[in-house]
């Protein structure tokens, strides 16, 4: 279809968003490691210009879309790679609503956090490494994006998780950092070793994966489950689904705009871009749907119950995320990839919104703890707060801010599709999701508290334009981009969305508001740090992180650290005994038989002599003269 | 008329004489005898096939021997003398020093 697109003009537009960024990497990694102004400026200009970029490829896709029948087909413009008898492998773009709205999520982000980045790492004396990472990191998110089949995803799906390590841990001389990036990648690894099998078997059978194929795969039942299952484990590590969900709140150690980045609104998701990519191949399989579905469900609940406890805003944050993944993962598993990706669009606005404000609080009051922000005056800061409500409001799913569409969207998709226990248990989760956001609000909002423990937090002090603005951008995004779903879903599928359904949006509003009242009843007055909930025995497992992290410890400590001494035992005195047993017994029979060399000449000749006797004496014998 | 057979028994009775001296005597010197006992008595066998035959092949053969015989005893004595030089003895079981 790539002559509906014209000759070359979108896929010009293509290379100018997929190279900047590794340009910027290169640039900074081997020349400006010790020039950081100028590293930051490199950064931010291969930012813009891939914004730049992907904001007029979308004007023109989108133009293209309006004047379009249905959907518009997936152009994909590719080279050859690695051709053999049995796979061929291709490399290039692909071009389709889902990638162009996929590329504007990634690529505003990466810009409004690079912006903010020069606040919020001023002084830091490793700002050139940062912008480089940051830059290879937005790089391999683009790249991952236009990835025309699963071989090129895999690729940038594994530098994605590289970069995300390098984030992580990029205050590396804090152990719990360094922990934290090495937990990240292994738990990510986990998943991914599932998606690189689902793709060799893929591979194998049909020596192909490029998606715009998967529509006509035409693989046996089993097959087709077997492989979307394969691949959802990669969506289940990178996508931080339970249970490999430790690593993400883990994750906050990196740097604040790294959390908002990866952590928020692009590398998690691109768990659920690939299951939206590869829908026809899980929609052949029931199976592998309901799968879906049931982790996406337990997901989002169990994340939103440890959200509910948590005391550092960035694992409030941290856990949100988590269970705003799992709605995106359920509204998949439920059949409709077009709520899943809207939501991963309104989502990535306002959680980059919570997060950059969460970091905003932070820098301002040197700690993550919510009681002590609010202590130190985290009320004051006038915009942060204010956004942060926001984004709190979008996040609870409240009328007429961004989330309340896409989770309208998700509730409606799990009613028509589902067993009515998953809407029961998906509600429910929406009242936990307002009952946390609000906590933290209200938690905000208490007053300062006058007293030496207060250094500079007196009140109005907000943090640099260059934070506050970032702030400011997401917020009218978050306010704006939830009336945009009809056109959304006209452009992602083709169809006319529907208006919305009040049985759903009215009883969702109004547990919504529940928790926000319960929030407002526990923690709104008065200076307690336990609401209503914390007081109910059950809160003791979210608290314990539903002891996974405990259970993880046990299987590495005891069942893997045991087998290792086994293993080491055996080595040590059977592999290794068998080793130096043969070289031993070798060494002692030379001995043995050098005793022949006795040096003396004439027993040699004895020897000699009577050899030559024998033979000859054979020869006289058989031989007839 | 001395016979073929009678030569050949002087050479092998000759060769075997050498070949005991090489095999039981202990000073070198001795043993060089030896050898050069048995490379006449291989000489004898040479000549007396030749006469026998009536060719010149033997007699040529023979010749060659002696001078291998001298180019082999010249340096068998340099040996010898080193061997002197070095463990003052030319008892050939002293010299033992390559057992493993």
């Amino acid at each position: 279809m790539a002559e509906l697109y014209g000759p070359l003009g979108l896929s010009c537009l293509l290379h100018g968003i997929f190279f900047p960024y590794f340009i910027a990497f290169g640039v900074i990694i081997l020349f400006l490691r010790r020039w950081e102004k100028a590293a930051m400026a490199v950064s931010i200009l291969a930012s813009s210009t891939v914004l730049a970029s992907t904001l007029m490829l979308f004007a023109r896709h989108q133009g293209l879309a309006a004047g379009h029948e249905g959907v518009l087909p997936a152009a994909t413009y590719t080279l050859s790679w690695l051709s053999t008898d049995s796979a061929a492998f291709q490399f290039g773009y692909i071009l389709d609503p889902l990638s162009v709205l996929m590329l504007i999520v990634v690529e505003v982000v990466s810009f409004l956090v690079q912006v903010y980045s020069i606040g919020y790492m001023h002084g830091d004396p490793g700002r050139a490494r940062f912008y480089a990472y940051l830059s290879l990191f937005s790089g391999s998110m683009t790249g991952l994006v236009v990835s025309p089949n699963l071989l090129q995803t895999y690729i940038f799906w594994e530098l994605v998780g590289l970069c995300s390590y390098l984030l992580i841990g990029f205050w590396w001389h804090k152990p719990e950092a360094a922990a934290a990036a090495k937990k990240a990648f292994v738990m990510t690894r986990f998943g991914d070793l599932g998606l690189f099998i689902g793709l060799l078997m893929l591979l194998h059978a049909k020596g192909n994966a490029a998606f715009t194929d998967f529509g006509t795969l035409g693989l046996p039942a089993g097959l087709a489950t077997c492989i979307s299952l394969l691949i959802f484990c990669g969506v289940i590590g990178k996508s931080s689904q339970f249970p490999l969900h430790v690593w993400l709140p883990d994750a906050m150690e990196g740097p604040t705009p790294v959390s908002a980045l990866i952590h928020a609104a692009t590398m998690v998701v691109a768990g659920v871009y690939l299951l939206s990519r590869s829908a026809p191949l899980f929609l052949a399989s029931e199976t592998a749907m309901l799968v879906v579905l049931s982790f996406g469900v337990v997901t989002a609940f169990v994340a939103a119950t440890m959200a509910c406890v948590q005391r550092d805003i960035k694992k409030v944050w941290a856990y949100s995320t988590v269970s705003q993944l799992g709605y995106m993962v359920l509204a998949f598993g439920a059949g409709s990839s077009q709520a899943s990706m809207f939501h991963l669009f309104t989502h990535a606005f306002y959680k980059a919104l919570l997060f950059l404000g969460a970091g905003s609080f932070i820098h301002h009051a040197g700690s993550n703890d919510l009681f002590e922000i609010a202590r130190k005056g985290g009320r004051g800061m006038r915009i942060t707060f204010w956004t942060t409500v926001i984004g709190a409001l979008a996040l609870a799913g409240l009328p007429p801010f961004s989330g309340f569409f896409s989770k309208d969207a998700i509730l409606v998709a799990v009613k028509e599709n589902c067993h009515p226990l998953w809407y029961i248990s998906v509600m429910f989760v929406g009242f936990l999701t307002a009952y946390y956001s609000f906590r933290v609000v209200f938690i905000l909002f208490r007053k300062q508290e006058a007293g030496p423990g207060v250094a500079h937090g007196h009140g109005g002090h907000d943090s640099p334009l260059v934070m506050t603005g970032p702030l400011m951008v997401l917020a009218l995004a978050t306010i704006c981009v939830g009336a945009w779903e009809g056109g959304f879903g006209h452009y992602l599928s083709g169809a006319p969305h529907g208006a919305l359904h009040w049985d759903v949006a009215i009883p969702a509003t109004f547990l919504a508001l529940l928790g926000i009242v319960l929030a407002g009843a526990s923690f709104g007055s008065g200076g307690r740090e336990e609401g209503v909930l914390d007081r109910l025995p059950v809160m003791e497992i979210p608290r314990r992180k539903y002891y996974l992290d405990d259970f993880y410890y046990w299987v590495t400590q005891k069942i893997v650290l045991g087998f290792s001494f086994l293993c080491a035992y055996v080595d040590r005195h059977f592999v290794d005994g068998a080793v130096n047993g043969v070289a031993d017994t070798v060494r002692w029979m030379g001995s043995q038989w050098s005793k022949m060399q006795t040096g003396q000449v004439q027993q040699y000749l004895n020897v000699l002599i009577l050899i030559f006797s024998i033979l000859g004496f054979g020869v006289y014998l058989t031989v007839k003269f | 008329m001395i016979t073929l057979q009678e030569y050949l028994s002087v050479g092998a009775l000759l060769f075997t004489v050498g070949l005991l001296i090489v095999l039981f005597r202990q000073n070198a010197i001795s043993i060089l005898m030896g050898i050069e006992l048995m490379l006449n008595a291989a000489n004898i066998n040479f000549v007396a096939f030749s006469n026998a035959l009536g060719g010149l092949t033997g007699q040529v053969l023979a010749i060659f021997v002696v001078v291998a015989a001298a180019a082999e005893a010249a340096v068998a004595i340099a040996i010898i003398v080193l061997l002197y030089q070095n463990l003052g003895t030319v008892d050939v079981e002293k010299a033992r020093n390559l057992n493993g």
